[in-house]
């Protein structure tokens, strides 16, 4: 197995429309690495994440993660291996209580019910969301959401976590709790946002993406401090 | 009507189901002893409005006992009204078959009919809101799926009550939207409705694709996740059924109230 854990082949995604949403990627991520995906409105970056996960699939190249191509007949094992974070926690979270929620993923995966249980108890207590155990979701702060879509992944033991605008819509006590807790994971983490600031602190490394072309990869705190190449890519 | 009132009317899970002591019993016993309230009620003749407060009244203990707010069930069942309203509307005009008279004012077939609707309409839908505020709906669909109602069925339910929430959700957005540049306009031309609805549905579609996109994305392959945690049948949940089940049942059966006043 190659020690890159997810690798990105000459990716090209167009939409159904003939659209084109990213062309010509390629990148390489190894174990453990923490990588900010950035770019501005409209560059490819929530469409990069739902293809490291296999929701979409790419219309060229090839993209591995975990030694495994995402295609159709792979999707469980991309599953198991990849967790996503959604922009937008209402979109995630689906069931009737926070421990519900959090059970939702490992369940799928096929768990045994006290499996289930410990990893349940294990990622409340990780993401302090045991006292929200028997709260619905919905009636949740955006924080306090947040932090259950987060829990609800890590439930899955994923190798891999993708957030996608982790701090949108948080205060900034919310914001600070939460990039404390992916500063505490051992995991691969691929995250996308705007905040330049989160993604300073939490990622050594940057992928920078255009109009979806992949433009710069390298050191975050070489790729902020060029002024000339944020401002052509529109994030100054 | 306000959205917030439907999105809190749908809203089965949000009093705290700890308060119930609905979850001391196995949500079988609780789940069949609502369906046989339900059938008892509905079977009472169209005419028998006493009974139908004892039905009532039957319904109110059982408020008291679970220990969830009787003005919670009440606003549930304001929501159907309306519709409640529209069902009886004509029995008055049609019904015109006087069968009694109070305080020297005939009183006709249609009015009582029109009533029993009315009590009926609001009844049923406190009843279940009830039982969904004391146990949830998941717990009820849970409950069915045991009893043997086929899985593809309590499923839908499952979806169906998950996505009218994303419908009222994306429909109080709208409505925000809409209040906060009206200029003090509340009123809605037609045209402006039909865009409404068709954005509405537009958006919510899309809105139940990003929910399915990241339900795939944590492993489901079209079936709910069992917790596989069944709580077993135990004798109190045989009492409940017998109670809950004899009282409604007989006072269908031999309308007490009905026979007292032909006495």
């Amino acid at each position: 197995m190659s020690h890159h854990y997810i690798e990105f082949n000459n990716v090209g995604y167009r939409y159904p429309s003939g659209q084109v949403a990213l062309e010509n990627i390629s990148f390489r991520i190894t174990h453990g690495e923490r990588v900010a995906l950035i770019g501005a409105n409209g560059a490819g970056k929530s469409t990069l994440l739902n293809l490291c996960c296999g929701i979409l699939l790419p219309t060229t190249g090839d993209i591995v993660v975990g030694g495994v191509r995402v295609e159709n007949k792979q999707l469980q094992e991309i599953r198991r291996q990849v967790g996503i974070v959604f922009q937008n926690p209402d979109d995630q979270l689906i069931m009737s209580s926070v421990e519900e929620e959090i059970a939702f993923g490992p369940l799928n995966m096929g768990y045994p019910p006290d499996k289930v249980e410990q990893l349940v108890e294990q990622v409340m207590h990780q993401t302090s969301t045991i006292r929200l155990r028997n709260r619905p979701p919905y009636n949740l702060s955006g924080g306090e959401k947040k932090s259950v879509a987060i829990a609800s992944v890590l439930a899955m033991e994923p190798s891999v976590i993708l957030m996608d605008e982790p701090s949108a819509s948080l205060d900034p006590r919310a914001r600070r709790l939460m990039m404390e807790l992916v500063e505490s994971f051992g995991h691969t983490i691929l995250l996308s946002s705007h905040d330049l600031g989160l993604a300073e602190r939490l990622c050594p490394r940057t992928l920078l993406l255009h109009h979806g072309y992949l433009v710069a990869d390298g050191a975050t705190t070489e790729l902020l401090s060029d002024k000339e190449l944020m401002e052509r890519c529109e994030l100054l | 009507m306000s959205f917030n009132l439907i999105a809190d009317t749908i809203s089965t899970e949000k009093t705290g189901r700890a308060e119930s002591t609905f979850t001391r019993y196995d949500t079988r016993a609780v789940t069949l002893a609502l369906f046989c309230y339900l059938v008892a009620m509905l079977s009472l003749p169209a005419t028998n409005l006493g009974d139908l407060l004892v039905m009532g009244c039957l319904l109110m203990i059982a408020t008291s006992l679970s220990g969830i707010k009787l003005r919670t069930v009440l606003r549930k069942s304001l929501l159907v009204l309306p519709l409640v309203l529209l069902i009886g509307l004509f029995n008055p005009i049609i019904d015109r078959t006087p069968i009694a008279t109070f305080l020297g004012v005939i009183i006709t077939r249609g009015w009582v009919t029109f009533l029993t609707i009315i009590i009926r309409g609001v009844l049923a839908v406190s009843a279940v809101a009830l039982v969904t505020e004391g146990v949830g709906f998941r717990s009820i669909c849970d409950a069915l799926r045991r009893m043997g109602v086929p899985k593809l069925f309590t499923e839908q339910l499952l979806f169906l009550h998950r996505y009218l929430f994303v419908i009222v959700e994306e429909a109080q957005e709208m409505s925000r939207a809409r209040l906060a540049r009206s200029g003090g306009r509340n009123k809605l031309r037609l045209k402006v409705w039909a865009t409404l609805i068709g954005t509405l549905l537009i958006r919510s579609i899309d809105r139940a694709e990003r929910i399915y996109g990241a339900m795939l994305a944590r492993g489901y392959q079209g079936r709910m996740p069992d917790r596989g945690v069944k709580r077993r049948w135990h004798k109190q949940d045989t009492l409940l059924l017998i109670i809950a089940t004899t009282l409604p049942i007989a006072t269908a059966i031999f309308q007490p109230i009905r026979y007292l006043s032909a006495l």
